[in-house]
């Protein structure tokens, strides 16, 4: 906590995340009631109206409020985004402890799995499960994870070597227990941190792919708002009524970024060294 | 007394001070701060080092010993060490009142450091002879000119192998393979020298030694070559922080009659810190004994084992395993060392003093002779206290 | 004369050994690189322990000395089968345990436990002490049968440490309250054979007299036998009834501590001994000096693996490795020439 609070980075980063996580929540909650407007709502009347006291970001194309669509957007992403990354954090921890800790040929056929999956480009595999599953968000979040889960078995993988060379779980293991117990209780909970501060860092990650597959076409549809999908849905008048799209870009470059520094100052706060000079 | 110096330094003096010291440590201050709490690493410490004397600070974790070699050629980390006050002179000169610039002179070339890990004290993607040569190119750039000579004759160095030979490999040029290859120009340059002080240490191949990596060195191998590193330029003081801590207990035989023997020859003397008694027995003329920052008892090695004066001192010696004794239960000093962030009143020991009185856990004793050299701190041996209840 | 500690060890050596070890062999195989394997080149090995054998009898303790590269440490770990013997026989109380595998395997650890020498590793510090205390219980279900609560303060108050230390996560008691947790978690299930790795190694020499003293005393009270692995030959003087000196991954020397350390046989011994530092300042005993490296493990010397460093050396060492033989009263070493140095008539070798 501390480490955190008395970094520049740490704090901006924190406070970005949290911010977003209210708006996220609140916004599911509430399903869309507390917003100044229905991100819906269609006013052919009220169309590229530059922002304003009443339009905080403006209107797009159809007459929606931006503001309210940015702010509507946060739930999705929000979902998107978490639902990613836990199931592959689930996913990469399972298998990359078991292949850590056992070895051998269960080793070699859980890691080459994931090197096919390793093998190709990120988007690519991405759109390609989303077109054929049909797009939409489920079906984004389907086609995501086996892109993002590889690397978090690499991670736990690499982690549960280290946590298998200490002397606490040979211990375990001179005390009779199971293998099991011992991955439970000894080996996850020893990598669980570094593997969090990667998935925090990662979350902004996820999220940019997520806009891009909107963009493209793949992910959220119209009418839903989304961010990626508000930027290509108004991108021809990026002159003409340039906060339509600026404020979903900033909105998507801000969150990537907070997490990422939120993540990176986790990183220190776990570092041995630098929490010495904390204590 | 004039001392010895490999390279020449126009501000330092180089007679003795009054005292007949060649470093003296006096009040000297220490702490860790950190943003939570402040950590007294060293608290008003004094001694003194004499020519050619070798003096073990002895101690257990978290009893400044380390803090306080590295404070003598600041190498403190600050941040978040933080001396607060004292003098460590040398000659005349305080060596905390230098400046970076005029310190760096005297590292290496007066007071020499080797470390507990040797393989981490080495670069390990040069060869042993590059980071040799790297020592003697800055002792010649400091003094400006060439300072060493062959003291001792002794068995012929081999030659360099010619160019040809080194461009070709010895195969090619039909000369002998034992002698070494490849070496770059700067190590070249100082072969001679190199191999002489590889020999001086003990080491039964210095050519070969010369062209190895560290990695391909074993521990005792190692420790001699820093050992040889730290007294290329015959400093006038080696400091050694647990030195033979990380080696086997025949290499450590080896080690330390190595730096009995190069006191004898070069006249420098040594600072040996140690957590080890035994170790400090063997090799040392005076000992200090350190316990959570303090200097508890300052006596030569006759004294120190024959007379122990302070407690603490006592308890070491007595809760040591014997080789020869028959013991029947061993005798430990009760209790743990404090946690140096919450100091017990009084005298730090006395939470586990088996002799502990009235004043000990009020007020905080100061550090006395008893008899002629011999210093402790304990209300046992004298009545005076700091007054200043800290 | 016989003092009343031969006399017991006597009597404890007439009972039937809790541990045999016969032929002990620990390779760990380094892995050759594409092109080697497909020259046919023959595959080295590190040879941490090349054949070892030795007894242990009940209640006794039985030091294991060595330094760093001699296999002690394998040994400890392949006598427990933490880390399963390349080839060789373990016994264990008449069964033999080296075959074992899976789950007969975890059911024997209820009778041997190990402590590691370093108290900050080998305890998780995420884990609680009740927690950590309650792993061999829960490993074998005994929570269900037992007192857990009474069984666990019990073990506590065995090694000095109050009730409350239950509560509290490792970081907050000092290295020696730490390792006194860890021999309280090996003590736990009440097991007969107890391996202990250079168990007071990390710690501050103050501290170490007193977990010596408690080793002992639990030793006594509960009629423990240990295996007490350690370089610090004081160390193992105090602790062990007998002594065993590995070098190079075999036992060179065998028998009574007294008689080992006083006469030892052979000539590494001698030279172990006279390097160790005591804290007197008698320093008139000739330091016995040997020069060389230590023996690699993958290619050790060949014969005797001594003989490269050894003043006695000469051309048998180097052709022929030496068996142990009992050369003294229960006093086994492993030198061609044992009975002629230990006689004094021979001082010197012709060299290889």
């Amino acid at each position: 906590m501390q480490i955190l609070s008395t970094s520049v980075t740490g704090v901006i980063g924190a406070a970005i995340a949290v911010v977003f996580v209210t708006l996220a929540l609140s916004m599911w909650l509430s399903r869309n009631s507390l917003l100044p407007y229905s991100p819906f709502a269609i006013d052919m009347t009220k169309t590229f109206q530059p922002p304003s006291w009443s339009h905080f970001f403006g209107t797009d194309s159809l007459g929606r409020d931006v503001f309210s669509r940015v702010l509507a957007a946060t739930s999705i992403d929000a979902l998107v985004a978490f639902v990613v990354v836990s199931a592959s954090l689930a996913l990469g921890l399972m298998m990359g402890t078991i292949a850590g800790y056992e070895g051998g040929l269960i080793e070699e056929i859980l890691m080459r799995i994931t090197d096919i999956f390793l093998a190709f480009p990120g988007l690519v595999l991405a759109l390609a499960i989303a077109l054929d599953l049909g797009p939409n968000i489920l079906n984004s979040m389907i086609a995501l994870t086996p892109v993002w889960w590889p690397y978090y078995t690499r991670l736990a993988r690499g982690e549960t070597l280290n946590a298998k060379s200490q002397d606490f779980v040979e211990a375990s293991r001179a005390c009779g227990q199971r293998t099991r117990f011992i991955l439970l209780h000894h080996i996850i909970p020893s990598i669980l941190p570094v593997m969090l501060v990667y998935a925090t860092m990662d979350l902004g990650n996820v999220l940019i792919i997520f806009s891009v597959l909107s963009f493209i076409g793949v992910g959220a549809q119209p009418p839903a708002a989304e961010w990626g999908l508000m930027v290509v849905q108004d991108s021809q008048y990026l002159f003409q009524a340039p906060w339509i799209v600026l404020f979903p870009s900033v909105a998507i470059f801000a969150v990537a970024m907070g997490f990422s520094m939120l993540g990176d100052k986790l990183r220190d706060a776990l570092d041995p060294k630098i929490r010495g000079l904390f204590t | 007394m004039t001392l010895r110096f490999g390279g020449c330094l126009p501000r330092l003096q180089r007679t003795a001070n009054s005292q007949n010291s060649i470093l003296a440590v006096r009040n000297l201050n220490v702490k860790y701060r950190t943003y939570r709490r402040e950590i007294r690493a060293l608290w008003n410490v004094a001694l003194e080092i004499r020519p050619s004397e070798i003096i073990a600070v002895v101690g257990e974790s978290g009893c400044g010993k380390s803090t306080l070699g590295l404070s003598i050629v600041n190498l403190l980390p600050r941040p978040p060490a933080v001396i607060e006050s004292g003098e460590i002179l040398f000659g005349d000169t305080d060596l905390l009142k230098l400046e970076e610039a005029e310190m760096t002179r005297i590292r290496g070339a007066i007071i020499s450091m080797i470390f507990q890990q040797p393989m981490s004290s080495l670069d390990p993607v040069y060869r042993v002879a590059e980071q040799l040569a790297e020592t003697i190119e800055v002792r010649e750039r400091r003094s400006g000119r060439s300072s060493y000579h062959l003291q001792h004759q002794r068995m012929p160095v081999p030659e360099p192998p010619s160019l040809v030979t080194r461009m070709l490999g010895s195969r090619l040029s039909g000369q002998d393979r034992t002698k070494p290859l490849d070496l770059n120009k700067r190590a070249m340059k100082y072969y001679d020298e190199m191999v002489e002080a590889l020999r001086e240490v003990q080491i039964p191949d210095p050519v070969h030694v010369l062209e190895k990596y560290p990695h391909e060195l074993s521990g005792g191998m190692a420790q001699r070559v820093m050992i040889a590193q730290a007294v290329l330029e015959r400093p006038a003081l080696l400091i050694a922080d647990e030195p033979t801590s990380a080696l086997d207990v025949t290499t450590q035989a080896q080690v330390l009659s190595l730096l009995r023997k190069l006191r004898d020859e070069t006249k420098s003397s040594v600072l040996f810190i140690t957590h080890d008694l035994a170790v400090a027995a063997e090799i040392a003329d005076r000992v200090v004994v350190m316990y959570a920052g303090e200097v508890f008892e300052d006596a030569t090695i006759q004294e120190t084992f024959k007379n122990p004066q302070h407690p603490y001192t006592e308890g070491l010696i007595k809760s040591y395993p014997r080789l020869y004794k028959n013991q029947g239960k061993l005798e430990s000093i009760a209790g743990e060392i404090p946690d140096l962030r919450h100091m017990p009143p009084g005298c730090t020991f006395s939470p586990r003093c088996k002799y502990v009185f009235e004043p000990c856990s009020r007020k905080h004793p100061t550090l006395e002779p008893v008899r002629d050299g011999h210093f402790v701190r304990c209300f046992l041996r004298s009545e005076k206290s700091d007054e200043t209840n800290s | 004369m016989v003092t009343l500690l031969d006399a017991s060890l006597d009597r404890r050596r007439a009972m039937k050994p809790i541990l045999e070890v016969e032929n002990l062999v620990k390779h760990y195989p380094i892995p050759l690189g594409v092109m080697d394997s497909l020259s046919k080149k023959e595959r080295q090995r590190v040879r941490a322990v090349d054949g070892v054998s030795f007894e242990l009898h009940p209640n006794e303790t039985l030091g294991l000395v060595g330094e760093s590269g001699s296999g002690k440490s394998t040994l400890g770990r392949a006598v427990l089968m933490l880390d399963p013997p390349t080839s060789g026989k373990v016994s264990f109380r008449d069964m033999v345990i080296s075959d074992l595998r899976g789950e007969s395997l975890r059911l024997m650890r209820k009778e041997m436990q190990f402590v590691f020498q370093n108290p900050d590793s080998s305890l998780d510090p995420r884990q609680r002490v009740r927690d950590i205390l309650l792993e061999p219980v829960t490993a074998f279900q005994l929570q269900k049968t037992k007192d857990v609560q009474n069984m666990l303060e019990n073990s506590l108050r065995l090694v000095g440490l109050p009730p409350d230390s239950l509560g509290m996560l490792p970081h907050q008691f000092s290295g020696g309250q730490r390792q006194r947790i860890a021999i309280a978690r090996a003590l736990i299930l009440e097991p007969k054979l107890i391996v202990l790795d250079e168990p007071t190694s990390a710690l501050d020499s103050s501290v170490q007299a007193q977990i010596l003293n408690l080793l002992q005393t639990l030793q006594e009270e509960f009629g423990l036998t240990y295996l007490f692995i350690s370089h610090n030959i004081n160390v193992v003087r105090y602790m062990a009834d007998r002594i065993a000196v590995l070098y190079a991954g075999k036992i060179v020397e065998i028998g009574n501590t007294k008689d080992v350390l006083e006469n030892p046989l052979h000539p590494y011994t001698s030279v172990l001994i006279s390097s160790v530092p005591a804290p007197d300042t008698n320093q008139d005993t000739a330091k016995i000096r040997v020069e060389g490296e230590s023996p690699s493990p993958v290619n050790p010397p060949s014969g005797c693996r001594f003989h490269p460093r050894c003043k006695y050396a000469e051309s048998i060492c180097s052709t022929h490795e030496p068996e142990l033989k009992e050369v003294n009263e229960k006093h086994w070493t492993s030198c061609h020439f044992a009975e002629d140095i230990a006689s004094g008539k021979k001082t010197v070798g012709l060299g290889k």
